[in-house]
């Protein structure tokens, strides 16, 4: 059985946010609420790099395991889900994740916490697929349709990839050994010397 | 439905912590700090209308037919395709077009938000005018008939160049090539639009070099490159998905080298990374080239067979630039140029991609022309995966040069001399003497001792309309100042001083904003009465083509009707003209339905004119197939691989010679002398004659491949046909419409097709100009620029004495120069792009899923500056231009930028000098983000070409506020 | 007796209420999914997507 994955390439990732943006149009997450985020290491120095970040889909999820309430399920195929009815917005799974991938959506002006919304890998919730429910809870469920993420699909330089671990690791083993196996980037040498 | 619910009027929260909503980076310094201080203003505006849009929006039928349509998106110059989903004529949803081997389904933020554009909710709803300072509906009839009533009486008043306008590089070809016809039916040369103030001097300085002013390869073709050299080019924020080829040619062992005054997200992918002082790049070109000659690493055979005076740039690099004088000059020492130079010697073919960062400076084309020789000197231009990688600006900003609204030249690049306006009268079928009697007949100081007639002269241009409504009525070479002004898809807040531009607006009798959104024409001046808004429609609402960078011609399918009351480009062309009474003429063979033009009736009008660039073979109906085919085309080549269109190049990218029925499959490569030229080949182009002061400018010993002339030969016309003795390969009814014409007047293009089919190109085949003899440096020489932070070498490197009439304008250098600003304005002030915003940003600052990313204009200031100036990082600050605008901006401090240079983006708009405009917006269409414009606080200065604008290198002082 | 008697109804009602203790009472197990049922998530529906998500990796994630 294949386990989705995600990888972001660091070597090709430009920071351009599509991933953010496709993300947004997908699930027309409200304005506040970043499912992913594209996170900048050194930025404007030498080493500058950039990958981008969701929830992981951990095999053994840290969130799973510290819900009080046990709304977290895993598909066949390894994507972590959970349940909004049961959630009750504690906050525990955002302690235990090490991505911060959760997130709480605020239900009043005086900042109450509303239940967790995270990124579904674009598969929906437990609820009838396509339906009203599950898109204004979840959003949509492109893995029902035979499709993958649409951050994914629509990165600007296919850094971004989604899909069965092994294919996904396949492309990128791939990448890597037409790069000479290092990273390419301005600041290596200047870093760790010419022979790096 | 709690996750919409919740976007609710608490947005202005800070965002979560942790790995993604932790602050690292440009975006969640901003981001962080934004939601607490710009937030406050996007809380109170937001929530209720995007819920109920996004819920309008998202109302999934399971029953109803969800339709596949698909589009090209509308921001940058790549032309990426995209898939829209649309069900019960709502865009209910975006898929990727992993077929287009344009893009492979990538987008960037922009693009992957385009579905915003289907329900936005920002828009200018109806026709508006302001009465008495306040917004108030009305209905379009009444709306074009009280525009048209004004600008007639101005017409009668003044005469028609009283009127000027801006068009689009975001319209589609069809809408562009109606806009340029409009101002030729009213009457006038005084339109303009984008280019000027993106790629003018690049046009202007390669189509004087080789031929035409575009780009020469493609972005697929860089994956063929060796080593790729990017100038004053930020691909990763303004052309992302171009960064997808870069990326792979990177992987297969080309080099990258990045030159740029700001370590940009692309230089941190590079290899070698050079930082230079803005405003240098001509003695930074000399430097890298210096090296070239230095070592011999020259290819001087294809110099002796295509390139004419490469003698004269080398006596200029030798004797004036050496390393020692680079590096006074540009900051760069010896060491850097020459790994430049080795690893482009060692490594070629390679490509030298440039953008804004070279072409908007008071010597703009020199600084093209400059790269056109470096590359030219080690044989890099007609080779795949060589090239002059020009990558434009606005989705449309190539289509919109080759045939749309240009003050100086016709669709084609035709020339407005009665030559040029002949041919079109001819494809218009319309009389020559009825047209030219529209224009003012009297004659104007020319500029060079003699008077001109406005028909024959170039018009104001976007960068100076503002002097033609501002300066003294007896300096301006036309009858009167501007009246009237339309701004046609064009934000004001990309062309420089911008206080002069809100005074100017204020004095206009009338201004006309066409647009889907208010732009910031609507809110930056005071005016109370005589303004209008026309909405129109975006790229998704109407079909047309689209020509790419790469030249290919894609055709977008209309995804959506026009939401609310928005009109196509065209429609409302025909509306106007129909009330200014030339519609019968004007579209006399363009089919009308309805009052809207048939775009493929007009794409085919197109095709029967526009000779001279090769716009004649991509027929509506070819277009389409090639959009039906995608997937059929290699990523490398482009080239089709079997199926219907077999050896073909995507979307027939110009030069497509002839008729469509002869199928010339496009060029890919432009001046590959490798192939033949029904595959595309081709050849340096013919344009300055055969010989200049006794020197031959044909090509020697070099011709594109199958060419019955083996060697130069000049343009093909019917005299040459004849002495070759081809002239009988026409068919009679082509040797009428041939004789006494030249390729590109020959409106049945026998011409063309009897010299391909004797393999020969056409437009001839010369040398490529080193030395251009008609622009006012014959060799790229380097002046400092106007406000400039050396101003110890002025005396060295002076620029150019003032001009009494240039574009019909009083033009100044020398006496701007003359007063030195360094000492009280330190920092070089340099703009340019986010990869969220494009243009003036109104569009993308109105979709929410776009600013939501970046809620506040900021400054890059290097620590030291900011040290200097007493300024903490996430500070307001004001940053203060030498001419007196100053913007109130968020100082983000970065070794981005060196010491002595600051960076802003110019996409914001909205505030003036620090005062938010928010009340002077019609309700409910205000951007959600807005802020000081980086123009509200730039300088006069101007390319001695073309008019460029100067955006990149002025001076400025940052004090905090 | 009637202590008898109580003791014996005591006894009947115990084991009356011991077999009630039946295996479908519930009783909570940390870690276990209580939320509703995805259909989309099980065996089945994984399995039926699979080559059609494999697929789509090969055309969208690839460079071509």
């Amino acid at each position: 059985m294949a386990r989705m994955k995600f990888l972001c390439d660091a070597e090709r990732c430009i920071e351009c946010q599509a991933c953010v943006t496709a993300c947004k149009n997908e699930h027309e997450v409200p304005w506040g609420v970043n499912r992913r985020r594209v996170i900048v290491m050194n930025d404007g120095r030498p080493g500058e790099k950039s990958v981008s970040v969701a929830c992981m889909h951990c095999t053994d999820a840290p969130c799973a395991a510290v819900c009080p309430v046990d709304c977290f399920y895993t598909t066949a195929d390894g994507i972590v889900l959970h349940d909004k009815d049961l959630c009750i917005g504690c906050g525990y799974c955002f302690y235990a994740c090490p991505f911060g991938a959760p997130q709480y959506p605020r239900q009043t002006a005086f900042g109450v916490r509303g239940k967790m919304d995270k990124c579904t890998f674009c598969a929906g919730g437990p609820e009838v697929a396509h339906s009203e429910a599950e898109l204004t809870k979840y959003g949509t469920n492109r893995i029902a349709e035979g499709k993958l993420p649409l951050c994914a699909e629509m990165c600007a330089t296919k850094a971004l990839l989604a899909g069965d671990g092994d294919i996904v690791a396949d492309i990128y083993r791939k990448r890597v050994m037409r790069r000479g196996g290092r990273p390419q980037t301005w600041g290596w040498q200047a870093a760790y010397g010419q022979d790096a | 439905m709690k996750l919409m619910k919740k976007s609710g009027a608490s947005t202005a929260s800070s965002p979560v912590p942790g790995l993604l909503g932790k602050a690292i980076g440009r975006r969640t310094f901003l981001q962080g700090t934004g939601l607490a201080v710009g937030g406050v203003t996007v809380a109170g505006m937001l929530p209720t209308t995007m819920v109920k849009k996004a819920k309008a929006a998202r109302r999934v039928d399971p029953n109803a037919e969800i339709r596949r349509v698909k589009t090209v998106c509308g921001h940058c110059s790549v032309g990426c395709s995209t898939i829209a989903e649309v069900q019960n004529g709502v865009w209910i949803g975006q898929e990727p077009a992993f077929e287009s081997p344009i893009n492979l389904g990538a987008h960037c933020a922009k693009g992957a938000a385009l579905r915003n554009h289907g329900h936005s909710a920002r828009r200018v709803k109806y026709p508006m005018k302001l009465t008495n300072g306040r917004w108030q509906r009305m209905s379009w009839e009444d709306a074009i008939n009280e525009i048209g009533d004004k600008l007639l009486q101005i017409r009668e008043e003044s005469g028609p160049d009283a009127v000027w306008f801006a068009g689009s590089s975001k319209a589609n070809n069809e809408g562009a090539y109606l806009q340029r016809k409009f101002a030729a039916f009213w009457g006038s040369n005084n339109c303009d639009h984008q280019a000027r103030i993106c790629h003018s001097t690049t046009v202007a300085g390669v189509a004087n070099t080789w031929g035409y002013g575009a780009q020469t390869n493609s972005y697929n073709d860089i994956n063929k490159s060796k080593c790729i050299v990017m100038c004053g080019s930020n691909a990763a924020e303004a052309h992302p998905v171009a960064m997808q080829m870069i990326l792979r040619s990177k992987e297969g062992g080309a080099k990258l080298i990045v030159l740029d005054p700001r370590f940009t997200r692309t230089a941190a992918h590079s290899d070698v990374y050079v930082r230079f002082r803005s405003g240098t790049d001509v003695p930074l070109i000399w430097g890298i080239l210096w090296h070239v000659f230095d070592n011999g690493w020259e290819d001087t055979e294809y110099i002796r067979q295509r390139v004419w005076r490469m003698d004269r740039i080398r006596d200029e690099v030798m004797s004036n630039w050496p390393p020692e004088e680079v590096e006074r000059v540009t900051g760069v020492g010896r060491e850097a140029l020459y790994e430049v130079a080795r690893m482009m010697a060692e490594n070629r073919p390679a490509t030298f991609v440039w953008c804004m960062g070279g072409t908007q400076h008071t010597i703009g084309s020199n600084y093209v022309r400059a790269y056109n020789c470096l590359q030219l000197a080690l044989g890099n231009i007609g080779v795949e995966g060589g090239g002059a990688n020009i990558f434009r600006g606005h989705d449309n900003v190539q289509g919109a040069t080759d045939i749309g609204p240009n003050p100086d030249n016709l669709p084609g690049y035709y020339p407005i001399s009665e030559a040029g306006w002949q041919h079109w009268c001819r494809v218009w079928d319309v009389d020559y003497e009825w047209l030219q009697a529209r224009f003012d007949q009297n004659e104007y100081d020319d500029g060079r001792g003699g008077t001109i007639k406005p028909m024959n002269t170039g018009g104001i241009t976007v960068s100076r309309w503002i002097d033609g409504v501002l300066e003294q009525k007896e300096n301006i070479a036309q009858k009167d100042n501007i009246r009237a002004v339309m701004f046609w898809g064009h934000a004001p807040n990309s062309q420089t001083r911008g206080p002069e531009m809100k005074r100017a607006m204020e004095m206009l009798d009338l201004l006309v904003v066409i647009d889907p959104y208010p732009t910031v024409s609507a809110v930056l001046h005071d005016r109370r009465d005589n303004t209008y808004l026309l909405p129109a429609a975006t790229q998704y609402e109407q079909a047309g083509s689209v020509t790419a960078s790469n030249r290919s011609i894609q055709w977008r399918e209309q995804v959506v009707e026009p939401l609310y009351e928005h009109k196509s480009d065209s429609e409302i062309a025909y509306r106007l003209a129909n009330k200014l009474g030339f519609a019968e003429e004007m579209f006399k063979h363009i089919e009308v339905r309805d009052n809207k033009p048939v775009p493929e009736s007009i794409l085919r009008e197109i095709n029967r004119g526009a000779w001279s660039i090769g716009y004649t073979g991509q027929s509506p109906e070819r277009l389409k197939e090639h959009m039906a085919n995608q997937g059929h085309f290699d990523v490398v080549s482009l080239k089709a691989e079997g199926g219907p269109l077999d050896g073909e190049t995507y979307c027939l990218p110009w030069p497509c010679y002839g008729t469509p029925e002869i199928k010339h499959p496009g060029t890919h490569v432009l001046y590959d002398t490798s192939k033949h030229v029904m595959e595309g080949g081709g050849n340096f182009r013919a344009n300055f004659g055969t010989e200049y002061e006794g020197e031959n400018l044909l090509a020697e010993d070099s011709w594109s491949k199958g060419a019955e002339i083996q060697g130069g030969y000049p343009q093909f016309d019917s005299e040459l046909l004849k002495q070759l003795g081809w002239w009988d390969d026409l068919t009679d009814e082509e040797k009428r419409l041939a004789e006494g014409r030249s390729w590109t007047t020959d409106l049945s293009g026998g011409i063309i097709r009897v010299a391909m089919k004797h393999g020969c190109h056409p437009f001839g085949n010369a040398k490529a100009r080193a030395y251009v003899w008609n622009f006012p440096d014959p060799v790229p020489l380097h002046r400092e620029p106007l406000y400039t932070p050396r101003y110890d070498l002025v005396s060295d490197y002076p620029t150019y004495e003032d001009r009494k009439v240039f574009y019909r304008l009083p033009t100044r250098w020398k006496s701007v120069q003359a007063r030195d600003y360094s000492r009280e304005f330190p920092l070089i002030h340099t703009s340019g792009r986010l990869v969220e915003y494009e243009g003036g940003g109104e569009e993308t600052r109105s979709n929410p899923w776009l600013a939501e990313l970046k809620q506040d204009m900021f400054v890059e200031i290097n620590p030291a500056d900011a040290n200097d100036a007493g300024v903490r990082d996430g500070q307001m600050v004001w940053l203060e231009g030498p001419e007196g605008g100053r913007i109130r901006i968020k100082a983000m401090v970065t070794r981005r930028v060196g010491r002595g240079t600051v960076f802003t983006p110019f996409h914001f708009g909205g505030h003036f000098e620090g005062e938010d405009l928010l009340s002077k917006y019609p309700d409910g269409s205000a951007p959600y983000v807005r802020g000081d414009s980086t123009n509200t606080a730039t300088t006069y200065g101007y390319d001695a070409v073309t008019m460029m604008q100067e955006t990149k290198t002025t001076l400025c002082r940052v004090v905090p506020a | 007796m009637p202590t008898k008697a109580m003791l014996a109804l005591v006894a009947t009602m115990s084991l009356f209420l011991l077999i009630a203790c039946g295996s479908d009472v519930t009783i909570y197990e940390a870690g276990v999914y209580k939320g509703k049922h995805d259909e989309t998530a099980t065996e089945e529906a994984a399995q039926r997507r699979q080559d059609q998500l494999r697929d789509r990796a090969m055309t969208g994630m690839t460079d071509r």
